[in-house]
């Protein structure tokens, strides 16, 4: 005789959940109650960020050069200092976040997200660990690059600074890597060479005296963006600004982004406990916590309309034509 | 094409001449064979056992009596088991994506898809290599049973596989031929049953080569240069049988020991038998039959590669779509990607059509996951599951009685039985129990017996009337044995004698007792007797002439001895032996059998029983009252699904006996009557099961041998058919017909009767439709018999048949054949493309149970309840559509991941970037969401067997593949689509800003991360909400899924190994939760991702409910089922025990079960001849057969 055991007889006990009219209102309505007021507070929160963003790509050519501005970029004997006024909307307490955005740059292209050696960035014996790296892994005489990669290769390098009046707002560049990045990911002992030493420079360069664990430009650089548009942290202000102070930006606009048609902006904003100003989320749970609301109160409704017995045989498909075929 | 091959049985050792000529006459055979060059036998062909020279056994015989019915060995099983697998295409899809995935076009690490594909490779091998254990243990415990044989004088144990052609051997262990089949040694060779006598047994076989026919055996014995045939009557075709299924060796020539030798004698009468060897191993008929079991493919499977075949269709579309992006996209302006200069072809700008082609494979390698690999695994294992741990242990299929649980012999089929719709069964057996009890009698106008047939029942049921009369008027202690279900104080105990006519009573009895061919076996009281009867009704009449006083419980050649009660006077017991003079038995055109006994005293008697007609025939033409009344009660009795039986007894003067003994023709006698009544029971609850299945949309075919009388009966009987159906009859009994068969010519009688069936094939077709259109519909039923079958299965008449046999809704075939039953089964399966199922218990329906899409084979004896099993194997297996929700999960799961990668695609510059880390895609369909999936495949139902059993309706959902429909899929698809979206894109647009009050960006690995723990936990939370029943093991499993993924990210982000990997994911989880954004997402995410789902699951509940959601909402507030089952106290069983016991002790009508085994090739029945059952040769089988068509005869006249 077979034993019986409830598994295989198939006699587990088990709830067996129904969507009755009770429980679909029901469960929306707990939705909506746990969500509204979610939302509420997350947009509350990203009400309080100030953000101020500002596009400086185009307002830096100069006047005689908006018709070649690939010329005027590539030309490294014209300067590319550049003045911006900001003018503050509402109060910032500080620390004040200064981010630059990018606009049209795929990091995550397939071939710049793979185009780098973590091994190398960590550990100074495998400077030579070039793998990965095409096409920029070695120097035109064979040396290796160290950061190798078209990540490193195209680093960012726009330099901001900041004063209201004649007050200097001093940029905190430390800190603004994640912190598993610079301990573990970029070696301490591990020094820029043959960086940006061919004839076509993508970007900025390193000081080869400082170990990647410290150059937190690149660093930041270096976690690449999901998003073709993106924002990358720069540095911190902990100056207060007041509503209507002028700040004037001095930024050298280095970056090659009018190859490709892409923006280049300075943001400066706050943060709360949420992060940025981020009103998706709140929107979000806003949204969607009082559409749950309706629809308990539609169901409702329907409910009322269209009633129906919870098991009514009439209902049963070969009640509803008789002729049972 | 016979070959032949001789045995030679002791004896010299030269070769004999005969073989000698024999063998080189087809040299093929010997080397096929393989015979021992070095034997003398070799040239001669022939297989000899040679005990006087006592050579070693194993230089005797060709090939050995071991079988191995194992796929693979050590050495194959790797490559031969990786071919198997690989012939899946969704393998080899993996195999070449693997391969492509270690070229530089691929974006993901050949791990991605190594992983997935060998985890998969590997489970399925280890299913393969336990299924192949498992049968080669079998295999070894078969090889290694024991067996005596010869050696020199004495009996030596050795095991079967040691057993060699031409061996003498002596068993008594032929576990399995459960069905009384008889076998009667040549009588040359009765005496050769002691080793001594059977060391001197000299003689030669010689018999066809190894064949696969079951039936048929043709063959010499060679003895003393005398020559006899040997029939199949003579050899074990099937010994050894046993439940595994396999015959070892097939034994010949039987030399019984027993007295009772000129009965026949099978193991039941004997302790041993003495037999020959003379096929083994392989070439058995059984194993040459087991070699091409056709595989069966279920239609679930092929409408699963039509899905993956469209999943194959949008994986190209999706390649498609983004390699032109990525040729659009590809330029030089994008410095920061270094495309200047020297660039590799699948991102150089200046060739971008190379770059649209490589892209295209590079995206197939990325996309691959919507291919679901472990689909095909996961179905394998629920279904093996299903078939090791649910059938075969369900205690409502086992039967008790013969301890017989039921038995899937494959596990592709499962699904299947949730989508039958058509049945087509045999009828004895199946239909019937083939189990008779002894139910009514009638004696000289007096009816006795106060039960009532199950066909009562039904009757008086469907027409509302209750019948409880059972307990009033029923004497207190019923008797009810095996053949005996009678029970009426008036006759009773020796009540008889104060009944009106004692001594028609007493003659009643008497012939009861006397006239029979039965066998007493074992000891002799009444409780422990037992008879062995050719055909069960007339073990029951014996039975009944014991429960009467009239006790039988010996035999000898010449006498019967009875051990009479109440006869002088109550109380009285008394031996008496009466000698039995003759015995005419039953043949089928005498339809009647006869003893000729001389009482103690002298008195001659002649006891005839027989069917009516023939018996009224003879009646002396005294007593018309008598004879009148009896008439009414047969007619009752038959209409009551009675058989019926007439006993007649006459005294015979000396001078008359010796008149005819003489002269050894029939006296004309002048008899007196009574008649019995015989109930083939059908099985329990027929009418109520047939009932369930047409209502459950079913239909079922009964396809008999039977008469078409007796078919008709039947199927009335078990309302199949009945009063208020429109019949239509294709009948070969016509006038038209008989005229040409009378004249005789064989092209014209076919002529005829095509042109018939072809006339009333084209009415019946157009009278169908009418009624099909006119209100009310009457139901139709169609009979047709084999010879008009054959000509409509022509085919040019073959669409007609279908179509009229579609419409109506009941049939029923008599008269046909084995290959008819089968061609009857295809013609639906192919023509009408609907499930089919056979069923049936005989050789003749192994054909059929082939053909249908399941087959259902009845182990074991008489009794068993096929229909019954069938029907509750539909309630117990209705949810195994459920296997659908497992596909469409599978598709839904890996669709929504891989479009949340299609949709990055887009941002990425069409750079075929991958959104997730290597391993979590490789560990998606492995195991962070398999398991769930599997549980619920094992254990969702959406209503319970019981009230699906209670509903049959339900099950038309299942024939209408309701769950299946491509509309279906299109909800699903949408919603995986709905989901990817928000997946992506809530989770991307929040990677803009800073998340937390340190002002930090995530990055790209963050982001797929975040979007990677939306998906497993959205996914496993999806799945619970389609479930219909919840259990623990759904909690676990699907919990345990979700806290695999955060495991697994825990320590793999947590880890730096110094291997050259991509570090991407380092600490993202630990970055990620340092965060609100994460928590606020993770609850966002899935809630408004599974929002879609439950708004329209919700309304279409509602509004457009389910069958089985209705039921659902009716019995939602029943107790659990379980707790019904009342749980006997039973002190010495444990509680599961207890369980077990208590539910194969539910009464039959809620467990209608029995031993049955899917798929299986079936217990044939030695007497069913290939020429179809119509043509019994043997008296036995005739005396069988002919008392079933005795039957009903008044129910079909009164109509």
């Amino acid at each position: 005789m077979p034993k019986y055991s409830k598994f295989t007889q198939q006699e587990l006990p088990a709830c067996k959940p129904i969507l009755t009219p009770k429980w679909v209102v029901s469960v929306f309505f707990l939705v909506g109650i746990i969500f509204v007021p979610v939302g509420v507070v997350s947009l509350l929160a990203a009400r309080d960020v100030v953000e101020i963003v500002d596009r400086y790509d185009d307002a830096c050519v100069p006047a005689n050069m908006t018709d070649n501005k690939l010329a005027y970029i590539q030309n490294p004997n014209i300067s590319k200092d550049c003045t911006r006024t900001l003018t503050i909307t509402e109060d910032m307490k500080q620390p004040i976040f200064v981010y630059y955005q990018l606009d049209n740059f795929y990091q995550n292209h397939r071939r710049y997200v793979k185009s780098r050696n973590d091994g190398q960035l960590r550990d100074a014996a495998k400077a030579n660990q070039t793998s990965a790296c095409e096409p920029e892994k070695t120097t035109a005489d064979g040396k290796p690059i160290v950061p190798c990669g078209l990540i490193a290769w195209s680093l960012f390098n726009d330099t901001y600074s900041f004063t209201r009046g004649n007050e200097n707002l001093t940029v905190d560049k430390k800190d603004i890597s994640w912190k598993s990045d610079r301990e573990h990911k970029f070696g301490k002992n591990v020094y820029p060479s043959n960086f940006q030493n061919g004839l076509l420079k993508g970007g900025g360069t390193l000081d080869p005296a400082i170990p990647l664990s410290e150059q937190e430009d690149l660093i930041v650089w270096m976690r690449t963006a999901a998003l073709p548009t993106f924002r990358k942290l720069y540095g911190r202000i902990y100056v207060d600004l007041k509503k209507n102070d002028t700040i004037t930006v001095r930024l050298s606009n280095n970056y090659n982004t009018y190859n490709f048609g892409g923006k280049k902006k300075l943001v400066l904003s706050t943060a709360t406990w949420l992060g940025g100003k981020n009103d998706f989320l709140g929107f979000a749970y806003v949204i969607v916590g009082g559409l749950c609301f309706f629809l308990a109160f539609a169901f409702t409704l329907l409910y009322f309309i269209k009633p129906r017995k919870l098991g009514d045989h009439n209902y049963l498909s070969w009640n509803r034509h008789p002729a049972g075929r | 094409m016979v070959r032949v091959a001789t045995a030679r049985l002791g004896g010299e050792s030269s070769s004999s001449p005969r073989g000698a000529a024999y063998g080189r006459g087809e040299s093929s055979r010997t080397a096929r064979l393989g015979w021992q060059p070095e034997a003398a036998a070799a040239a001669a062909g022939a297989v000899r056992a040679d005990h006087l020279l006592q050579r070693p056994r194993r230089q005797r015989a060709c090939r050995g009596n071991s079988v191995s019915t194992t796929k693979y060995n050590v050495l194959t099983f790797l490559p031969k088991g990786l071919f198997e697998q690989f012939r899946r295409v969704a393998n080899l899809y993996f195999l070449m994506i693997s391969i492509l995935s270690t070229t530089p076009i691929s974006p993901v690490h050949p791990v991605t898809n190594v992983v997935p594909l060998s985890l998969v490779l590997l489970v399925s091998l280890i299913k393969e290599a336990f299924e192949d254990w498992k049968r080669f243990q079998n295999d070894m415990s078969i090889n290694n049973a024991h067996v005596d044989v010869l050696q020199g004088q004495k009996w030596e144990t050795t095991s079967w596989k040691r057993l060699q052609v031409g061996d003498i051997v002596r068993t008594a262990n032929l576990d399995g031929e459960t069905n009384l089949k008889i076998r009667k040694a040549l009588e040359k060779t009765w005496d050769y049953k002691d080793p001594e006598k059977a060391f001197e047994f000299k003689g030669e076989i010689q018999c066809e080569q190894p064949n696969n026919s079951l039936y048929t055996f043709t063959g010499n014995l060679i003895v003393d240069k005398q020559t006899m045939p040997l029939s199949p009557n003579q050899v074990l075709l099937r010994g050894w049988w046993g439940r595994r299924e396999r015959v070892k060796a097939e034994l010949e020539e039987m030399d019984a020991e027993s007295e009772q030798l000129w009965r026949g004698c099978s193991l039941r009468n004997t302790e041993y038998i003495v037999a020959v060897v003379i096929f083994t191993g392989h070439e058995t008929k059984v194993m040459m039959n087991s070699m091409n079991v056709p595989s069966k493919r279920s239609t679930l499977e092929k409408k699963l590669d039509k899905l993956i075949l469209a999943l194959f269709a949008t994986l190209f579309t999706m390649c498609v779509i983004g390699a032109i992006g990525s040729g659009v996209f590809i330029n030089e302006k994008y410095f920061y990607l270094g495309l200047r200069g020297k660039v590799e072809d699948q991102f150089n700008p200046k060739n971008k059509f190379v770059v649209t082609i490589l892209t295209m494979f590079t995206l197939i390698t990325l996309y691959s996951t919507i291919i679901p690999i472990s689909l095909y695994v996961s179905i394998e294992m629920i279904k093996f599951i299903q078939c090791t741990q649910f059938i075969n242990n369900d205690l409502h299929m086992y039967h008790a009685e013969s301890n017989t649980p039921a038995l899937a012999r494959t596990s592709n089929l499962n699904e299947e039985l949730g989508q039958v719709e058509y049945i087509f069964s045999d009828k004895t057996g199946t239909l019937t129990r083939n189990l008779m009890e002894f139910f009514k009698c009638s004696i000289a106008g007096e009816i006795y017996g106060t039960g009532h047939t199950e066909i009562e029942k039904g009757g008086a049921e469907r027409s509302g009337i209750k019948i409880d009369g059972d307990e009033g008027k029923r004497s207190g202690a019923v008797v009810h044995e095996k053949g005996f279900n009678f029970d009426d104080a008036r006759i009773m105990r020796g009540a008889w004698r104060n009944e009106p006519n004692p001594e028609a009573c007493k003659e009643f009895f008497r012939c009861l007792a006397l006239c029979h061919t039965v066998l007493p076996e074992g000891e002799e009281t009444p409780e422990k007797i037992t008879y062995q009867a050719a055909s069960p009704d007339e073990a029951a009449l014996v039975a009944a002439a014991k429960n009467f006083g009239f006790f039988f419980y010996r035999r000898t050649p010449t006498t019967v001895i009875v051990r009479e009660s109440h006869v002088e006077r109550m109380g009285s017991i008394q031996d008496v032996a009466y000698e039995i003079l003759n015995v005419l038995e039953f043949n089928s055109t005498r339809k009647r059998q006869s003893v000729v006994c001389r009482f103690p005293n002298g008195r001659l008697v002649l006891y005839c029983k027989g069917a009516d007609n023939v018996i009224f025939e003879r009646l002396a033409d005294v007593n018309n009252d008598i004879k009148k009344t009896s008439r009414e009660h047969l007619e009752q009795f038959g209409s009551a699904g009675l058989r019926t039986l007439c006993l007649a007894y006459r005294d015979l003067s000396r001078e008359q006996y010796e008149s005819w003994n003489e002269k050894f023709i029939q006296a004309k006698s002048s008899l007196r009557d009574r008649c019995t009544a015989i109930e083939d029971k059908l099985q329990e609850g027929v009418p109520a099961c047939i009932e369930t299945l047409s209502a459950a949309g079913i239909k079922i075919w009964v396809l008999t041998g039977d008469k078409m009388e007796t078919a008709i009966n039947i199927a009335y009987a078990c309302s199949l058919v009945n009063n208020d159906m429109k019949q239509f009859i294709i009948s070969s009994e016509t006038d038209a017909i008989r005229e040409a068969e009378e004249r005789g010519d064989p092209v014209e009688i076919a002529r005829v009767i095509k042109e018939s069936v072809k006339q009333s094939l084209k009415n019946y077709h157009e009278e169908a439709q009418r009624s099909l259109i006119s209100t009310p519909t009457r139901k139709l039923a169609l009979i047709i018999d084999g010879r008009c079958l054959m000509y409509a299965l022509d085919p040019t008449l073959r669409v007609d048949l279908l179509g009229l046999s579609l419409i109506c809704h009941s049939v029923v075939c008599c008269r046909v054949s084995p290959l008819q039953k089968a061609q009857v089964t295809s013609l639906v399966k192919k023509g009408a493309r609907k499930i089919t199922l056979s069923i049936g218990d005989g050789a003749n329906d192994v054909s059929m149970i082939q053909a249908a899409h399941v087959g259902i084979g009845i182990s074991g004896q008489e009794g068993m309840q096929a229909v019954m099993a069938s029907d509750f194997a539909i309630a117990q297996f209705r949810y195994l559509t459920d296997l659908l929700l497992v596909i469409t999960y599978f598709f839904y799961k890996n669709l929504t991941f891989t479009l949340t990668q299609f949709w990055f695609t887009f941002q990425t510059g069409f750079s075929g970037q991958r959104f997730y880390d290597d391993w979590f895609q490789s560990l998606y369909n492995v195991i962070f969401t398999a398991l769930p999936v599997i549980i619920v495949g094992l254990f969702d139902k959406d209503v319970s067997a019981s009230l699906s059993k209670k509903y049959p309706q339900l099950y038309q959902e299942g024939i209408k593949n309701t769950f299946f429909k491509w509309r279906v899929i299109a909800v699903w698809a949408f919603f995986a689509f709905y989901q990817s979206i928000v997946f992506y894109y809530f989770t991307a647009a929040a990677s803009r800003q800073g998340h937390g009050s340190s002002g930090k960006i995530l990055g790209l690995w963050d982001v797929s991360t975040m979007a990677f723990t939306c998906v497993v936990v959205t996914v496993n939370l999806r799945l619970l909400m389609s479930c219909n029943s919840i259990t623990r093991w759904h909690y676990i499993s699907v919990a345990g899924s979700i806290a695999a993924w955060f495991l697994f990210i825990f320590i793999y982000s947590a880890i730096m190994t110094s291997f050259d990997r991509q570090e991407n994911v380092y600490f993202v989880i630990y970055v990620l939760m340092s965060t609100f954004f994460f928590y606020l997402t993770l609850l966002l995410v899935p809630i408004i991702a599974l929002f879609g789902d439950f708004l329209y699951l919700s309304i279409q509940r509602w509004l457009y409910p389910y069958d089985y959601q209705v039921i659902q909402e009716m019995h939602k507030d029943d107790p659990h089922e379980y707790s019904r089952i009342q749980i006997p106290e039973r002190s010495h069983l444990s509680p599961e025990e207890q369980r077990s016991y208590a539910i194969s002790m539910l009464p039959r009508e809620t467990s209608k079960h029995t031993g049955f085994a899917f798929d299986s090739p079936g217990y044939e029945s030695f007497f069913a001849s290939q020429q179809g059952v119509g043509v019994p040769h043997k008296p036995w089988d005739v005396a069988r057969r002919a008392s079933m068509k005795q039957r009903q005869q008044p129910q079909r006249t009164g109509r």
